[in-house]
């Protein structure tokens, strides 16, 4: 018989009307009634699930057939009218309270177990207070009832209990209850005794789970007598446990590492945790245990085989311990080669682990395959391997060649999108090298046109209508190009004033640094087309241009060209503008250890697929650090906070750009951001749309420091110069 | 744990809701289908959707999503392995989990939910023990008897209950590999991997011991024995009936089976491969009117064996037409709606070769866009076939003992062998 039929909207009042008459019909046998008794009861589940709030005015007639045999003994019945009870009891206290009296007499009597566990889940899961408190007396003998599954179904509901009415839960002391049953015979027991804990202890922020030694070896014992959700919940809680002895923490993990091969993939991935974890209390475990990263990388390897979501959350949480523990994990970096019908978060994460894992070694395999990537049909996807490709290149400095080259074929393709993208890491490349790559400046140029290809040609207006949209990080790339390197490109000015030609339609972040670009341009190389150029942006920027910012950029090159008429080389300007750039690097080992630390704590959760701070996604949550122990082995905090690493950002290797924001708002960086004028917090607004368009460590986080040198050197200038500048501009009009 | 389960539509419209906390409004499950499409748009770069403190975690089966919000950092792993248990432990109860069923037997649905999880918790989810006791058809039993879960459910071993019986005492073993490999498009071989799992249908009476002995060479030349020929096995998954620590210090495959069918063991190989059977692939085209399109399939297999249905996909252009085929064997068919042509094989002997030609006209209007028609260059080659009788590993089963304390039957083990294709055998063109 089909049920669908049920889900019909109907109203209270209608099937009232069916229940009298079924009461009234004299013909109809026990059998009979039963049926439609039950048919009834479903079409008013169904109408829960429906959101129907009528449904409520219903309460009477529930609590009859509870009451009334022969539905009160009828497990179907009963089933239903529990669901109903869980749905409205709180809003009904007076009808729930009216059948409690013979609920609790069942749920206390001799009964069928399961009749009493089931009347038990649904009691605790009526949240109300007046029922939690009738329940917290019976539930001390349910607790130790004889049948397992009356106890493990109280575990769980003392649980809900404390969710309804912490101090009630207090008051009769059902925690340590809870506690009690950590010593239960039956290992399901246990660890639905151990869930409910972890679960009361994470709302709670006074108590704590702890596991101590010989407890930690009997869950251990426990572990394979039971279920797999169950082994679950004990592996979670023996990250509670904080080994004494490095002896004590190489034992369980010896314990765990078997669970590696368990066909449960939450169980692994619970033991992963729980094996790095164990691993801060062991001076060098490689040592101990040589064979653990190979292990640990096979099993992980293993989950890629997977459905997307579950390689997915497998490949960020590989991500985690390539940051924070890359010793633990023995990987083949092929074994994360995209394939074609890989999602693209599939792809995307993938693509991460690949640039985490290569290395002087493994370089060319990787750069062929990322070969492979950049000229997909998927942009994004190409996008972010010629990203790869130059990160690459600053992250291995002697493979640096080998990627610049590669660029440089890729960029010969010849399709907008790769252009525009290999600009981008370019100029991230040149920050690196500044001086090595000089030959290769003019290739690029060439291909200006293409990298800023939605620029409406004058000749053909309707050629480029396939066009991809202008990317402004690109360029601004090649206008930063331009202004660095203008004396090694032939032709840089008149290429600067075409690629700069709408200025003001521009982004800001282009706007801004074109009016560097020129300014460096005219320095370098003085004639009377770079003035020309110059003033002509100046001149935009100055008295078009609305933004603040941007406008005071203006004034200040400016001021700072015309404030030392008697230099006629522009020497004090060029020191400024010219001012040397601090070198950009990728050190992963600059993460906050402190952030890295929890993450790993929090290996298979939320945070870990977020990657964030755990704090910043669940407010509410605790902070998890690791517990103080005798072998703690504690790395080595990097030297951070010197003068030079307050200045400079480091980039990270995460691709994730709001971690990377995250890290550095916990980094050194904080610190600083009060201190700053307007002039360098508009840098820092393009610094940080930079960072959340670009996938990996855009160095141009590096720019930052030259141009907040410069805010720094002139902050003076600044401050007074505000009515020399406005007179300036008098004096033009 | 997870807050709550939802079952929603291909639109996000919710069809059955389990709430096992209360502590979501259930406004937010409003705004699911909004995100999903907002999500979807930003192009995917998450599988789960964060929103306003809620996670929404889902999978999709079918034309179904299924949901679980929380708003804890839980462990989301456990959470997507529970949504992914519901499904298989569905889909043994209604056959086809799909809107329609889910409706026609919602009562039981929601009765499996709670036994299934207890206030975000996962508990049972081993669908032959929860048939025990949960059951589509006692709702038309005219007596109803009580139903009680079996003693399984809170015992060590909780995946199999005592009592059963077979008058016939047998175990069918299937060792079935997959293989994924990657073939550039000079045959070059980028990237090849076993995919391998020990399948087992057990119809034994009691509480069967069984123990099974493959020629890995992990198990037997560390158990003393040496074994010249056995094979190493990289990573190896089993089910929660095998004892693992009996394997990890004795390298023995010890377990009380379930009733039915399961996977016993799920292993990777990752060893140099030939392709099984390999194609070669040209095509040239003839500007704004044809392509010619050159193959030729290879089986590198043992003469005696054989490959049955063999499918060769070739891409080519969205907007070719008229194909005209050629060919020393197998069947051609042109799939205009996935811009393919499937060459079939019913069965293919080991050692054979075939060619093929086809040709297909292509418009003499060109798109602008050179690109567009170049794509299909960019989609690899797939390949899908099946041979019995045979592993590409070589591992085999050497013995299968199966002892029951009490009964002390006779028993027959059944073996039986077979490679396919893995979801990723592909070979590019490009």
């Amino acid at each position: 018989m089909s049920d669908a039929k049920c889900f019909t909207r109907l109203k209270a009042s209608e099937i009232k009307t069916e229940l009298e008459t079924l009461v009234e019909s004299k013909k109809a046998n026990g059998t009979h009634r039963l049926t439609v008794r039950r048919q009834i009861l479903k079409k008013i589940i169904a109408n829960i699930n429906l959101n129907n709030s009528d449904m409520v005015h219903l309460f009477p007639e529930v609590v009859d057939t509870v009451l009334t045999e022969p539905y009160a003994s009828d497990l179907a019945c009963k089933k239903m009218c529990y669901k109903y009870f869980e749905a409205f009891g709180a809003a009904r206290p007076e009808g729930t309270l009216m059948c409690l009296p013979s609920m609790l007499r069942e749920l206390t009597g001799t009964g069928d177990a399961y009749a009493r566990s089931l009347i038990l889940r649904c009691l605790a899961g009526i949240p109300l207070k007046q029922v939690a408190e009738l329940l917290a007396e019976p539930i001390r003998g349910l607790i130790s009832d004889e049948d397992p599954l009356v106890r493990k179904t109280a575990c769980f509901a003392i649980s809900k209990l404390y969710d309804c009415d912490a101090k009630l839960a207090a008051r009769h002391n059902l925690i340590g209850l809870l506690n009690d049953r950590l010593y239960d015979e039956n290992s399901h027991v246990v660890a639905s005794a151990l869930a409910s804990l972890s679960e009361i202890t994470e709302k709670n922020n006074t108590m704590k789970l702890v596991v101590n030694d010989s407890h930690a070896r009997n869950l251990l014992t426990v572990l394979h007598r039971c279920n797999e959700w169950s082994q679950c919940y004990i592996i979670s809680a023996l990250t509670a446990y904080v080994p004494q002895l490095a002896d004590d923490a190489l034992f369980v993990v010896e314990k765990l590492v078997p669970l590696l091969r368990h066909a449960n993939t939450a169980i692994v991935l619970n033991a992963l945790k729980c094996i790095i974890y164990l691993s801060n209390y062991v001076e060098d475990i490689t040592d101990a245990m040589p064979v653990l990263p190979k292990r640990l990388g096979n099993a992980m390897v293993s989950l890629i085989a997977k459905q997307p979501e579950l390689q997915f959350l497998a490949l960020r949480n590989v991500i985690l311990v390539l940051l924070s523990k890359p010793h633990l994990l023995d990987l083949d970096v092929k074994m994360f080669f995209c394939k074609y019908d890989d999602t693209l978060y599939v792809k995307d994460t993938k693509l991460e682990i690949i640039y985490l894992l290569a290395n002087a070694h493994n370089l060319k395999i990787v750069l062929k395959e990322l070969e492979e990537y950049a000229t997909e049909v998927d942009v994004t996807m190409a996008r972010k391997a010629v990203r790869a490709i130059g990160n690459l290149a600053i992250k291995l400095p002697r493979g640096a060649n080998a990627c610049v080259q590669l660029i440089l074929d890729l960029v010969a393709v010849d399709l907008p999108h790769i252009t525009q993208e290999a600009v981008v890491v370019f100029k991230n490349v040149l920050r690196k090298y500044p001086r090595e790559f000089d030959s290769a400046i003019q290739t690029f140029i060439k291909y200006t046109d293409l990298a800023v290809t939605a620029l409406p040609s004058d000749a053909n207006p309707f050629v480029n209508h396939h066009a991809p949209e202008a990317d402004p990080d690109a360029v601004a790339a090649i206008v930063w190009i331009l202004g660095q390197y203008c004396a090694t490109i032939d032709g840089a000015v008149t290429i600067l004033d075409r690629v700069t030609r709408d200025f003001l339609t521009d982004t800001i972040d282009v706007q801004l640094i074109t009016l560097t670009a020129v300014t460096k341009v005219f320095l370098q190389l003085p004639s009377k087309d770079s003035e020309a150029l110059l003033i002509a942006r100046l001149k935009l920027a100055t008295e078009e241009v609305d933004n603040p910012d941007l406008r005071e950029r203006g004034f200040f090159y400016w001021r700072l060209l015309s404030s030392f008429p008697q230099d006629a080389s522009y020497a004090n300007a060029k020191q400024i503008v010219m001012n040397k750039l601090p070198v950009i690097s990728t050190d992963s080992d600059k993460l906050d250890v402190a952030i890295l630390e929890e993450l790993e704590l929090n290996i298979g959760t939320l945070a870990s697929i977020y990657l964030k701070p755990v704090k910043q996604v669940f407010r509410l949550a605790r902070t998890r650090i690791l517990p103080q122990s005798a072998c703690l082995v504690r790395k080595p905090r990097p030297v951070a906070n010197d003068q030079h690493d307050a200045l400079t950002r480091k980039i990270s290797p995460i691709n994730n750009p709001d971690l990377r924001a995250n890290l550095e708002l916990h980094g050194s960086y904080a610190g600083r951001a009060g201190s700053r004028d307007d002039f360098s917090r508009s840098d820092d607004d393009f610094v940080e749309s930079f960072r959340e368009t670009s996938m990996s460590s855009s160095s141009s986080l590096g720019l930052n420091k030259g141009i907040a040198a410069i805010g720094n050197v002139n902050r003076s200038l600044t401050r007074t110069g505000s009515m020399i500048g406005r007179k300036l501009t008098l004096k033009k009009n | 744990m997870a807050s709550s389960i939802h079952f929603l539509d291909v639109k996000g419209k919710p069809l059955l809701s389990r709430d096992y906390k209360g502590d979501i409004p259930s406004t937010m499950l409003d705004r699911f289908p909004l995100l999903l499409l907002e999500n979807e748009e930003a192009n995917m770069m998450q599988p789960f959707i964060h929103h306003q403190g809620v996670n929404f975690v889902y999978i999709s089966h079918k034309n179904l999503y299924l949901l679980a919000m929380t708003k804890k950092n839980d462990n989301v792993m456990q959470i997507v392995i529970f949504l992914q248990k519901v499904i298989e432990v569905l889909t043994e109860y209604v056959k086809q989990l799909e809107e329609e069923s889910i409706r026609d037997n919602f009562v039981v649905i929601y009765e499996l939910l709670d036994e299934m999880m207890d206030f975000g918790c996962p508990q049972v989810t081993d669908s032959k023990i929860l048939k025990e006791y949960i059951t589509l058809d006692y709702y038309s039993l005219e007596k109803h008897k009580m139903l009680a879960p079996p003693a399984a459910v809170t015992n060590s071993v909780s995946w199999r209950q005592e009592g059963i019986f077979y008058k016939k005492n047998e175990a069918f073993l299937d060792v079935i590999e997959s293989i994924n490999m990657l073939v550039n498009s000079t045959g070059q071989v980028l990237h090849s991997e076993i995919l391998g799992r020990v399948k087992i249908k057990s119809n034994l009476s009691g509480m069967p011991d069984l123990r099974l002995g493959l020629n890995d060479k992990g198990i037997f030349n560390e158990a003393g024995s040496s074994n010249a020929k056995g094979i190493e096995l990289e990573d190896i998954k089993f089910h929660q009936c095998v004892r693992l620590s009996k394997f990890e210090t004795d390298r023995i495959i010890t377990f009380i089976p379930p009733d039915g069918e399961f996977d016993l063991m799920s292993y990777r190989l990752t060893m140099p491969l030939k392709p099984l059977i390999h194609v070669e692939c040209k095509f040239k085209i003839h500007s704004n009117s044809r392509i010619e399109i050159l193959a030729r399939v290879r089986a590198q297999i043992k003469r005696k064996s054989t490959a049955n249905n063999v499918e060769i996909m070739i891409p080519i252009p969205e907007d070719a037409d008229t194909p005209k085929f050629k060919s020393d064997g197998g069947k051609i068919k042109w799939k205009p709606e996935e811009s393919v042509l499937v060459w079939k094989f019913k069965s293919f002997q080991g050692g054979k070769e075939y060619v093929m030609k086809t040709e297909l006209g292509l418009p003499s209007v060109n798109d602008e866009d050179v690109s567009a028609g170049e794509i299909f260059k960019k989609k690899p080659i797939k390949v899908n076939f099946l041979i019995p009788y045979f592993t590409t590993s070589g591992i085999q089963v050497k013995y299968l003992r199966i002892n029951e304390p009490k009964l002390q039957y006779q028993s027959y083990p059944w073996v039986r062998y077979i490679t396919e294709n893995g979801p990723d055998y592909t070979i590019r063109m490009k």
